[in-house]
């Protein structure tokens, strides 16, 4: 897998500056840090817990470590970003495993905003069905196909999230989708009718 | 020039990646729509991923609330107090956080001089009994007694 190991890996970490800045108590660059990253934190934790509160609260716990890490930041062991991920994806598991422990449960606010009903009854049931299909699929695979799908983070860069090789992650994504599409797709066949 | 790619690697591609080549390897995807633009079986599997790709798609990314924002910015002074700044900052903050009026500030810095005058002049030696502290002691107290 050397030869797929390119630019991906290459690119410098242009949150570097940030960090350095952040150590030295600048409140911009902490602001400048949330706007680059919340969204993308968020939106992660979203899709892993299917949760708005859930999302938000663990979002918040990822900045107060941000804070705490972020004077001591060594540049060359890992990009940011993709620590950052790793402790959000780290969070959603932790939380993932209590919620099991006390509740069998199916999780409970659908995980996104929007599909209002105006916006279409079908459609809000299609994103309810797919998260509703996310959350059964086993935790690394879930984890696999949220970083490489919605967060379109490349593979190298998905399997140093998950400390794993890039054959364990392709693995862990081809696995996984073929449960969802087992789930999605041969079990309900006109769920894919419902999409706009 | 990359080498050409076969079909059941493209296939293991589509199957982990799904069929959007923006989400496949960077260094495979010349070779991969290579190989998508000579191959019929090629293009059948990338529209057998269509699918489930749409289905994942219509999950939207969650927006974080502007509450969340100014909750995260609200916990940076932790900065500050967990010391990370330095501690002479931290004493700064302080400082300025109780002297609101200005002749109170001169009281705070003279009790923090006196205070570390007190704790680290002051307070030398005077913890520790010599052996010739004891002697004398024993000379000007009649009771004293050698055990």
């Amino acid at each position: 897998m050397a030869d797929r190991r390119t630019a991906e890996a290459e690119i410098g970490d242009p949150d570097l500056d940030l960090l350095r800045r952040i150590g030295t108590g600048d409140g911009a660059a902490c602001a400048a840090l949330v706007d680059r990253h919340l969204r993308r934190i968020t939106g992660l934790a979203g899709h892993m817990l299917g949760n708005k509160a859930d999302a938000e609260d663990v979002a918040q716990d990822v900045f107060l470590r941000v804070w705490q890490q972020a004077p001591k930041w060594r540049s060359g062991e890992a990009k940011f970003s993709t620590w950052l991920h790793r402790v959000t994806v780290n969070l959603c598991t932790d939380r993932l495993r209590r919620r099991r422990e006390t509740t069998l449960e199916a999780a409970g606010d659908p995980a996104s905003e929007a599909p209002l009903p105006d916006a279409g009854l079908q459609e809000a049931a299609v994103v309810v069905r797919v998260q509703a299909a996310l959350a059964q699929l086993p935790e690394r695979q879930r984890e696999a196909i949220v970083l490489c799908h919605y967060q379109e983070l490349g593979n190298i860069e998905a399997a140093d999230v998950m400390e794993l090789s890039v054959d364990a992650l392709e693995s862990l994504l081809a696995r996984g989708r073929r449960r969802l599409r087992q789930l999605l797709i041969e079990e309900v066949p006109d769920l894919t009718g419902s999409m706009p | 020039m990359t080498e050409p790619m076969t079909l059941e690697r493209l296939r293991v591609l589509i199957a982990a990646y799904g069929g959007n080549p923006e989400r496949w390897p960077l260094a495979e995807r010349p070779a991969a729509e290579a190989l998508l633009a000579r191959s019929p079986e090629a293009r059948a599997a990338l529209a057998d991923a269509e699918p489930l790709d749409t289905l994942l798609d219509a999950v939207p990314a969650l927006s974080p609330s502007p509450a969340l924002r100014a909750a995260v910015l609200a916990d940076m002074p932790q900065l500050a107090r967990s010391g990370r700044i330095g501690w002479w900052d931290g004493l700064r903050s302080l400082l300025i956080e109780f002297s609101g009026l200005p002749a109170v500030r001169p009281l705070l810095v003279a009790s923090l001089l006196l205070g570390l005058f007190a704790g680290g002049y002051l307070g030398e030696d005077t913890t520790t009994e010599t052996s010739t502290d004891l002697v004398q002691l024993a000379v000007y107290d009649d009771a004293y007694t050698e055990y």
